[in-house]
């Protein structure tokens, strides 16, 4: 399949590419055309028997209406919108339709995914997201692109399978881990300053599993108060890194997916930040182009490009 | 039902698809008891509402007590169930209920293809030109609702129209190759007719006033295209029915209860006419003919030609019916005909009593010893001095026959033609009345004859000894007009009116397009509803030279080649010009002519930094590149219209480079 219909950013509907057949109801079709037969030979009928023909031919007709309905359309690859793994893949193309009549009725879906109905007028480029199956971590390579429609009659159904060269990424699911070694002893010496210049506190909230147990306020839980745990505003420049060494698990996904996590959750605190994998290091920072660095790196990690 | 599966139709549409139903039961509405109209129009009212909020869908109980009723007034609306009526009744009943629940594409596609049923079942009824026009015309509404089913986003009604349309348009050609080259196969099984209602014809019988009711009827009763030369109309008398049998009141047929043929056969038949017939369907089985008829021939059924001349098919004609035949303008008989003793009784039978007074006439006749030519001239000569050629003759008593010769003397031509028979049996002469047409007008756009209902006619026909029966018409002795000219010239002013599509015929603007109209109607028939295997084999002939496989064989191909032609031509075109943009159309002849100096765009570069590209490498572009960008700018970006008249100036006046040598 991929040697007859290879990967391309972009398709142009033609006639190499587009296929037509009758749809179920275009066989109902031809049961009409057969009853309308039937009743014009049986009362030696020349009008029944005209009709019967006329939509005979309509059912011909409608395969060239419904081959011109998508031909000239072109469907070029937008791009994916990053995601964790075990979610839905949400991928984007661009509709444009050449035809001076614009396209009605198209349906889209990838492989697997879920359908898309869109028209276009004539000339208007228009993008459309489509949800796909969930992936696993690293690169994300879309199924082939089903473009099909049943304008104008809904008797013939003209399709096609694109295989289109779009590439994605796909982070780690979070996984809850203990903290990072080295991010701890960090802290701890910041933890520790804190605590004495007690200026930093922050307050107290519900304890969560995966919490640092030095942060845990103990006073309070010896006050059979529950299980709470100190928060602490971050001072700027303090920095932390999250090293793939200092993970406490070894699960290679394990220490991805806590990795992830830890990423996501110094991100949700401002907190600056570094990444160690074997091999690459994103240098300590903050804001949302540090973070999809990070979890890039996370994604891509051993992962192998697909060809 | 619906499935849940199935995109909804967008609501606008959904008028569409009533407009069609609409269009497709109208015609059939008038053959249906009213309660299914009011059906309808409730089932419309209820979509309506639903489309309004007002009401919901109807649940399945609802649905299965609707559909019961409808079958039960079915039931009971036709009292045999299996007619045609009945059967179109219960279609329109189905379709029309389908409308309560239209929301999905599937119930959509449904109401078309019931459409199209629909469409078909008009055809049953009724086959004119108008009828197959206006049955293009509900394709045409169903193609429109059809694809509106489709559609994804709201477009104008026009918009709508015209896609239907086109599809129309495009499968017409196939439409018609089909039609026209598709074998014809006969009937595969039985089935039921329509109903007679409201068809005006002649009956079996003949009794006083039957004719003079039938002639207010302007329906054609039949059409006649002749082999040469055509006729006189006057001299055609179109013989129908027999009528050898009278009881005092009613004369009746007895010849076709004969056992043997009992027509003496004469054996020179000079001066052959050869003519062609397309007979209205009147649900008898006796057809019309010229007198001695000794061919005839059809596609459309079984004919043969009966003991008493008369052309008869072996079922009733319910559908238009054309058949070929020959007559004998003359006959000669080597050997005297003899009449048989069973025929010259039957043919001087009277009832045994009544009519006392024209009994007596012709005893009269007898004891005189006139023979029958005079006893015929008698007659003739009775009725020439005192007797009145009215539509409106007064009513005649027990003693027809008497009432009509010696008191009334006031009638139509069955009185004529009754009680000339009449008096000739009582002087023994061998007579019987003949029920037909005479005459006809013929239509100059087409050259046929056409015959109408108001050409009905009864006359007589006389055994001579010598030469057989004779033809005589007793009309032609009082209002010879009738012969000659027809009709309303025989009669008097206040009669004109009651003859049958007169009022048509005298305004002299509107003749000349009512024969068109006939002529087309008459061309329709011929060539498309007549259009049978006999006349496929014909035209393939015709066109081909043969019917050989190898000439249609070759034919199919070269039709396939040619579409094949059409369809890579169209294809090349389509590549050649790749679709511009408005923009890229607009600016093309400048960059062609820039690029042809050796400015030509740059991949990449958009027409704005083109210009100002131009402008810098050329300083007396400046100016003018500049007023460029900033009217295409505001007429692309700022959509401004208005601007593009101007646009186009500048484009036009834009200077070109100087010459590089």
């Amino acid at each position: 399949m991929d040697q007859r219909a290879p990967r391309a950013a972009s398709f142009r509907l033609n006639r190499k590419n587009l296929y037509t057949f009758p749809h179920l109801t275009g066989f109902a079709c031809l049961g009409l055309m057969a009853i309308l037969w039937l009743l014009g030979t049986n009362y030696q009928n020349n009008l029944i028997l005209a009709l019967a023909y006329s939509v005979m031919s309509i059912l011909v007709v409608a395969i060239l209406h419904a081959y011109l309905n998508l031909a000239a359309m072109d469907v070029r690859w937008l791009g994916v919108q990053p995601t964790f793994a075990g979610q839905p893949v949400e991928a984007s193309v661009e509709l444009c339709s050449a035809n001076k009549q614009g396209c009605e009725s198209v349906e889209l879906r990838f492989a697997g995914g879920e359908l898309r109905q869109a028209s276009l007028d004539s000339g208007a480029p228009q993008s459309v997201t489509l949800v796909c199956p969930a992936a696993t971590r690293g690169y994300w390579r879309p199924g082939r692109l089903l473009v099909q429609s049943c304008f104008p009659l809904g008797i013939i159904r003209c399709w096609t399978w694109l295989n289109l060269d779009g590439v994605g990424v796909v982070y780690p699911a979070p996984r809850v881990v203990p903290e990072p070694l080295g991010a701890q002893a960090d802290n701890l010496a910041d933890g520790l300053r804190v605590e004495t210049g007690g200026e930093d506190f922050a307050g107290l909230r519900v304890y969560r599993p995966g919490d640092p147990m030095r942060h845990m306020a103990w006073k309070i839980f010896a006050q059979d108060k529950g299980l709470y745990c100190k928060e602490y505003s971050q001072p700027q420049g303090a920095d932390t890194w999250l090293d793939w060494q200092s993970m406490a698990v070894q699960d290679t996904e394990l220490r991805l997916s806590g990795l992830c996590y830890w990423a996501l959750a110094y991100h949700a605190q401002q907190r600056p930040f570094g990444l160690r994998l074997p091999g690459t290091e994103v240098p300590i920072d903050t804001g949302d182009t540090h973070l999809h660095q990070c979890l890039t790196a996370l994604a891509l990690f051993q992962a192998v490009k697909p060809a | 039902m619906s499935s849940s599966k199935s995109p909804l139709i967008r609501r606008d549409n959904i008028g569409w698809l009533l407009a069609s139903q609409a269009f497709a039961i109208a015609p059939l509405l008038s053959h249906l008891p009213a309660w299914i109209s009011a059906l309808w129009m409730l089932a419309v009212l209820w979509r309506w509402l639903i489309l309004l909020q007002r009401v919901g869908e109807p649940n399945l109980f609802l649905k299965l007590v609707l559909t019961s009723a409808c079958v039960a007034g079915l039931y009971l609306s036709f009292p045999h169930q299996a007619g045609l009526d009945f059967m179109v009744g219960l279609l329109v009943c189905a379709f029309v209920l389908k409308v309560i629940e239209l929301n999905t594409r599937k119930d959509g596609l449904l109401i078309i293809f019931i459409g199209f049923i629909a469409v078909a079942a008009q055809f049953l009824f009724a086959q004119s030109l108008l009828v197959g026009v206006y049955g293009l015309l509900c394709c045409a509404v169903l193609l429109t609702a059809w694809q509106t089913i489709f559609y994804s986003k709201p477009h104008g009604a026009w918009f709508k129209v015209g896609r239907g349309g086109l599809l129309l348009l495009h499968s017409m050609p196939l439409m018609v190759i089909l039609f026209v080259v598709m074998p014809r196969l006969g009937p595969l099984w039985t089935v039921p007719v329509p109903d007679g209602k409201g068809k005006t014809g002649f009956s079996d019988t003949l009794s006083p006033g039957d004719i003079g009711t039938l002639v207010k009827s302007g329906e054609p009763a039949f059409r006649v295209s002749f082999v040469g030369a055509n006729p006189v109309p006057s001299s055609l008398y179109w013989r129908g029915l027999v009528l050898d049998d009278y009881d005092g009141q009613v004369w009746h047929s007895q010849a076709l209860a004969l056992p043997e043929p009992d027509e003496p056969v004469p054996d020179q038949l000079e001066d052959l006419l050869e003519y062609s017939v397309i007979l209205e369907p009147h649900r008898q089985v006796w057809l019309f003919s010229l007198p001695r008829a000794v061919y005839v021939a059809s596609t459309g059924g079984e004919l043969s030609i009966g003991n008493d001349g008369i052309v008869q098919a072996a079922e009733p004609v319910y559908r238009r019916l054309q058949y070929t035949m020959r007559s004998a303008r003359q006959a000669h008989f080597t050997q005297p005909p003899t009449l048989s003793a069973v025929s010259r009784r039957l043919n001087t039978q009277l009832p045994p009593q009544g009519d006392p007074k024209a009994r007596q006439l012709a005893n009269q006749w007898v004891l005189a010893g006139l023979n029958d030519q005079q006893k015929i001239d008698q007659a003739l000569k009775l009725f020439n001095e005192s007797f009145t050629y009215t539509l409106q003759p007064p009513t005649l008593g027990r003693h027809a026959v008497d009432d009509f010769l010696f008191v009334s003397k006031r009638g139509f031509c069955e009185h004529f033609a009754s009680s000339f028979a009449f008096l000739m049996r009582a002087a023994g002469v061998p007579a019987r009345v003949l029920v037909g047409y005479q005459g006809g007008r013929y239509n100059d756009v087409e050259n046929y004859l056409l015959v109408s209902q108001s050409d009905a006619h009864a006359w007589v026909e006389v055994w001579l000894e010598g030469s057989g029966w004779t033809t005589l018409d007793p009309t032609a002795a009082v209002a010879p007009q009738r012969i000659e000219q027809g009709l309303t010239e025989a009669l008097s002013p206040q009669d004109r009116d009651l003859v049958g599509g007169d009022a048509w015929q005298r305004s002299a603007w509107l003749l000349p397009w009512q024969k068109r109209w006939d002529a087309a109607g008459y061309a329709w028939q011929r060539w498309v509803l007549n259009y049978d295997s006999h006349q496929q084999q014909g035209l393939l002939e015709r066109l081909l030279g043969g019917r050989d496989a190898w000439r249609l064989g070759s034919a199919l191909l070269a039709l396939a080649v040619v579409f094949g032609v059409v369809f890579a031509y169209w294809l090349l075109r389509q590549r050649r010009r790749p679709q511009l943009s408005a923009e890229a159309r607009l600016l093309a002849p400048l960059l062609r002519r820039l690029a042809r100096q050796g400015m030509a765009l740059q991949p990449g570069e958009t027409f704005a930094q083109f210009l100002q590209r131009l402008g810098e490498q050329e300083p007396r572009y400046r100016i003018p590149a500049r007023h460029l960008s900033r009217l295409f700018e505001q007429w692309v970006y700022q959509g401004d219209v208005a601007v593009k008249p101007q646009l186009l100036r500048h484009l036009k006046a834009f200077p070109g480079l100087p010459s590089k040598t």
